[in-house]
């Protein structure tokens, strides 16, 4: 159905479609009325994406205490998500011991203080830098997957960067200089020329993509 | 108060994309005029999977990445929840059990709303599960990727769709389906993202994802930006050209 014989819809279009237009004018320069609009909706948006997050997480923590009850393999993984999302929530907002020994923190006013800080660099950090290392052996096994199914083209994309980025860390590889300014002349304009490319597509996609949603054509915001 | 010469061209550019957008869209929309589509081999093998999970029943997995609805890549994961929109409603339609995960909490409302609604529409109202719609992390596209993969380590996923605002954690959302040999559409815009999804059969690169619904849904209206983006990408060649030919002359 049409959503202009929807009121319910044509109401959230008509919405989303002011409050884009007004933010998007405001984008473009500052005209005193519609600037201190555009930051009131800003803020209105901010509160909005914090009320979904929450029901977010009270879907997640819902899947998570369904799982502990069931005999599902993983409900210990689920009982560990639960407990480490009551510890960062409680240090979070409420009350926290300092992981340096130096007591505790009431009632923290932001989530950059301790003892919430403390948790992200001491437990998060260090595991999101693993899971980065291991990407380049899951790149590593998808190329090599690539190559056995015959994609050329990504073959031919992860041969050439291994190439470049393995000369670039050969030892005393400055002494090479033809191969030193032949690798810096690939990296000036044939990489940087793909990825200008791409990035000139991706705005061009983008603009199309917000107009579109500025004038009610699509409506991902919609449970269509 | 004059605007500056920077956002006045910005709003030209608006005003021009506005413009052909509607003209666009009310083509699409008048259906007189079929709106021919590129081939694409990148959704082959995830409409072969659907085929094959219709007849089985199997599960499609379905995600709009790991990006959320506000901050400077909110267009990208606006592109994949498009094309996750158009992806539940062919899957369900077809037979197949959507699995939809997210990593934004208003993306995953809006899809819980879609699977929940596009059951209803086809009278099959009571095989909504709501555990098949799952929010995996919040704006962290590390955390998604590793949640994903959990998840999908998991579950017997015939094909899967991630098209979205993927960057280099991409491998580890994408590794498990990879690693079993199940179909997979991946999209990404950010150049190492776009890099990482071409080591998958059928990948989607830079503005490639803003046409994913074009090709994955029945519906004329999305084809019509199509034709916005081939108008847009033939002003930026053309302009390309003049400025080459100019700094050339001027040379």
């Amino acid at each position: 159905m049409s959503f202009l014989r929807d009121p319910k819809r044509l109401l959230a279009t008509l919405i989303a479609g002011i409050a884009g237009l007004i933010v998007l004018i405001d984008v473009a320069g500052e005209i005193s009325p519609i600037s201190t609009i555009a930051r009131i909706l800003v803020d209105w948006s901010a509160l909005l994406i914090g009320i979904a997050l929450l029901i977010g997480v009270i879907n997640v923590l819902g899947t998570h205490i369904a799982a502990i009850r069931s005999d599902a393999p993983a409900r210990f993984q689920s009982g560990i998500i639960v407990a480490t999302a009551a510890i960062v929530v409680v240090s979070g907002t409420l009350i926290g011991g300092n992981l340096d020994g130096s007591g505790f923190t009431l009632l923290p006013q932001s989530l950059a203080e301790r003892p919430v800080r403390d948790l992200f660099l001491l437990i998060y950090q260090p595991l999101a830098g693993s899971f980065l290392g291991l990407l380049t052996f899951f790149s590593i096994g998808a190329a090599l997957r690539a190559a056995g199914s015959g994609n050329i083209e990504a073959v031919a994309i992860v041969a050439i960067a291994a190439v470049v980025l393995m000369i670039g860390a050969l030892p005393n590889v400055a002494a090479l200089a033809p191969l030193v300014a032949g690798v810096r002349w690939f990296e000036a304009f044939v990489a940087l020329a793909g990825a200008r490319g791409l990035l000139i597509g991706a705005a061009l996609g983008a603009i199309v993509a917000g107009v579109r949603v500025i004038l009610g054509v699509d409506q991902p915001y919609l449970d269509r | 108060m004059p605007l500056p010469p920077s956002s006045f061209t910005f709003l030209i550019i608006i005003f021009i994309v506005t413009l052909l957008t509607l003209l666009h869209h009310a083509r699409a929309i008048e259906g007189k005029r079929p709106i021919a589509r590129r081939p694409m081999r990148a959704f082959d093998a995830l409409r072969e999977a659907i085929g094959r999970s219709a007849e089985k029943g199997g599960t499609i997995h379905i995600s709009p990445g790991p990006g959320g609805l506000g901050g400077m890549r909110a267009t990208e994961t606006v592109a994949g929840l498009l094309a996750a929109q158009a992806l539940v409603g062919e899957a369900i339609g077809d037979g197949a059990q959507p699995l939809v995960s997210s990593g934004d909490g208003v993306a995953q409302l809006a899809l819980r709303g879609t699977v929940r609604r596009t059951y209803q529409q086809l009278g099959l109202g009571q095989d909504f599960d709501p555990a098949s719609v799952r929010q995996v992390s919040q704006d962290d596209a590390l955390a998604y990727s590793v949640g994903v993969s959990a998840l999908l380590a998991d579950q017997p996923v015939e094909a899967s769709q991630m098209v979205g605002a993927f960057g280099q954690e991409l491998m580890l959302a994408t590794g498990p389906i990879g690693e079993r040999g199940a179909a997979q559409l991946v999209g990404a815009a950010s150049p190492v993202g776009a890099a990482l999804a071409m080591l998958n059969e059928g990948a989607l690169v830079g503005e490639e994802i803003y046409i994913a619904d074009a090709y994955l849904s029945a519906d004329p209206a999305p084809r019509a930006r199509l034709l916005t983006l081939d108008a847009l990408r033939a002003v930026v060649i053309g302009a390309i050209l003049i400025v080459m030919l100019a700094a050339a002359l001027g040379a």
